[in-house]
């Protein structure tokens, strides 16, 4: 579903990615870590096509991120970070408006279907600004996840939030994954990637330090946790 | 897919914001106090000194008011709406990553900037004719607006789209936009300025909107004033939908 060749980025003189080759297989959920600057999100606008390798292709579904942008859009579902809501608007009006740009058919329904999926039935006509952390959090998810996706890239989704909403939005993100949907979550958080990747990829310096299954990453680099491996190979240690 | 499908929903929002903001009492205050105090300064206080050759000082006065107030709204609403959403609220992303054509973008945005252009036009055309002024019975000055609101909207776009945050965009209100509401022929005709001055305003759009803003009916000068602000549309829109295509984060 997803493949990386050799992509490179940099931002003047400061190389955000050097080279980087990675094969994602539809249905999966693939887990990036690595320490802040490592590159885990300009990988994430690499693939949401808001930014342009410098050098290697990545490809969506086949079709390249920079000829066939377009195309790739249309397979991809974005959570960034920030909550990117309109904040005057209520949680129903960005839904619609989000189902507008997609052009989906039956979209009040559509919507109201996902307000009731995310909880938020009692909050869906109240402006965002005046709703919680975490239904704001959850609406972002469920806009993604609106025009149904086959690809969910979600970049640090759970960054700030508290324990209890971060476990519910595991489960919202466990349910997507388990209905067939591809999501690629990058996270500071190595119990997030653990509970909800079954592969995992440790980027350092632009670099793909380590891949595999938590269970390799342990054996292969001595754990005794995967915390551990993370915190050596984002350090610049090896095996 | 059309060219234009997700134009209606960029609009469609736009105007649920606009509401929002007109529903607030500061809004209206907001939009009409530079223009009202340009009026009764200008108008009611200095321009009682003043004899135009077709007129009153008011008549020439009121029209100019209302073109700069559609530009400076029109051009504002869409260049910092465009900043905020690209640097604060971080919507704009939203939009670039929907399968969205530029000029489905561009469209939706510009109509949107259009409409703000000219509820600020209405409003100071509103107050003028309190004060006195009387429009001429023509589409002359609907069409004026439009264009003019379109081809600022469109600007705002490309300014909001290619800076790199609100201080640079305002750069842009300060050297160009404030400039030529004061040398393009708002407050008075540009043959009172030194030719060296007037010969370069006379490629700026605001001074064809007002000179075709003047105009009682459907003159050759109206029609080539028109035909100027246009222009400036279809390349500033060009532009506009350019910068869509091309952005990158």
């Amino acid at each position: 579903m997803i493949e990386i060749v050799a992509a490179t980025k940099s931002y003047g003189a400061a190389k955000a990615l050097c080279g980087v080759d990675l094969t994602i297989g539809a249905g999966e959920a693939f887990g990036l870590l690595g320490p802040n600057g490592a590159g885990k999100s300009t990988l994430v606008r690499l693939l949401a096509t808001l930014s342009r390798p410098d050098g290697g292709h990545l490809r969506v579904g086949g079709h390249d991120t920079v000829r066939a942008a377009s195309r790739v859009k249309r397979l991809l579902g974005v959570v960034f970070q920030e909550n990117n809501l309109d904040r005057d608007l209520s949680a129903r009006q960005n839904l619609l408006f989000h189902a507008g740009l997609y052009g989906l058919g039956r979209a009040a329904d559509r919507v109201a279907a996902m307000i009731g999926r995310l909880g938020l039935s009692g909050a869906a006509d109240r402006p965002v600004g005046q709703l919680s952390g975490g239904q704001r959090r959850r609406l972002v998810i469920g806009r993604a996840l609106l025009p149904e996706p086959r690809v969910l890239l979600l970049d640090e989704p759970t960054t700030g939030l508290d324990p209890a909403v971060r476990r519910e939005l595991w489960d919202l993100i466990r349910h997507i994954r388990d209905g067939g949907c591809t999501i690629v979550l990058t996270t500071h958080y190595v119990e997030e990637a653990e509970a909800l990747c079954g592969r995992i990829g440790i980027i350092r310096q632009g670099r793909m330090a380590a891949l595999g299954t938590p269970d390799e990453l342990v054996a292969r680099f001595g754990g005794p946790r995967l915390e551990d491996v993370v915190v050596r190979l984002g350090a610049g240690g090896g095996a | 897919m059309s060219l234009l499908d997700g134009a209606g929903p960029i609009f469609r929002r736009e105007m649920l914001l606009f509401r929002i903001k007109l529903a607030r009492p500061t809004f209206v205050l907001s939009t009409m106090v530079t223009p009202l105090f340009y009026m009764v300064v200008f108008g009611l206080g200095l321009g009682r000194q003043v004899r135009m050759a077709d007129g009153s000082y008011l008549s020439f006065l009121v029209p100019g008011l209302m073109g700069m107030a559609a530009m400076h709204n029109a051009f504002a609403w869409v260049a910092s709406g465009i900043n905020i959403a690209r640097f604060y609220h971080r919507t704009w992303q939203v939009v670039m990553l929907a399968p969205l054509s530029p000029v489905a973008v561009t469209a939706g945005t510009v109509a949107a900037g259009m409409v703000r252009g000219l509820v600020a036009a209405l409003l100071v055309g509103v107050a003028g004719a309190v004060a006195g002024w009387r429009p001429s019975p023509t589409l002359v000055l609907p069409a004026t607006l439009l264009l003019e609101t379109a081809l600022f909207a469109a600007f705002g776009m490309v300014v909001g789209i290619k800076t790199k945050g609100a201080e640079e965009s305002s750069t842009y209100t300060n050297f160009l936009i404030t400039p030529m509401g004061f040398f393009c022929g708002t407050f008075f005709p540009l043959s009172n300025l030194p030719p060296w001055l007037a010969a370069p305003m006379h490629l700026l759009p605001l001074t064809h909107a007002n000179i075709a803003l003047r105009e009682s009916g459907l003159s050759l000068l109206a029609l080539t004033s028109l035909a100027v602000l246009a222009l400036f549309t279809v390349l500033l829109c060009g532009w506009a939908c350019h910068a869509v295509a091309g952005y990158r984060e």
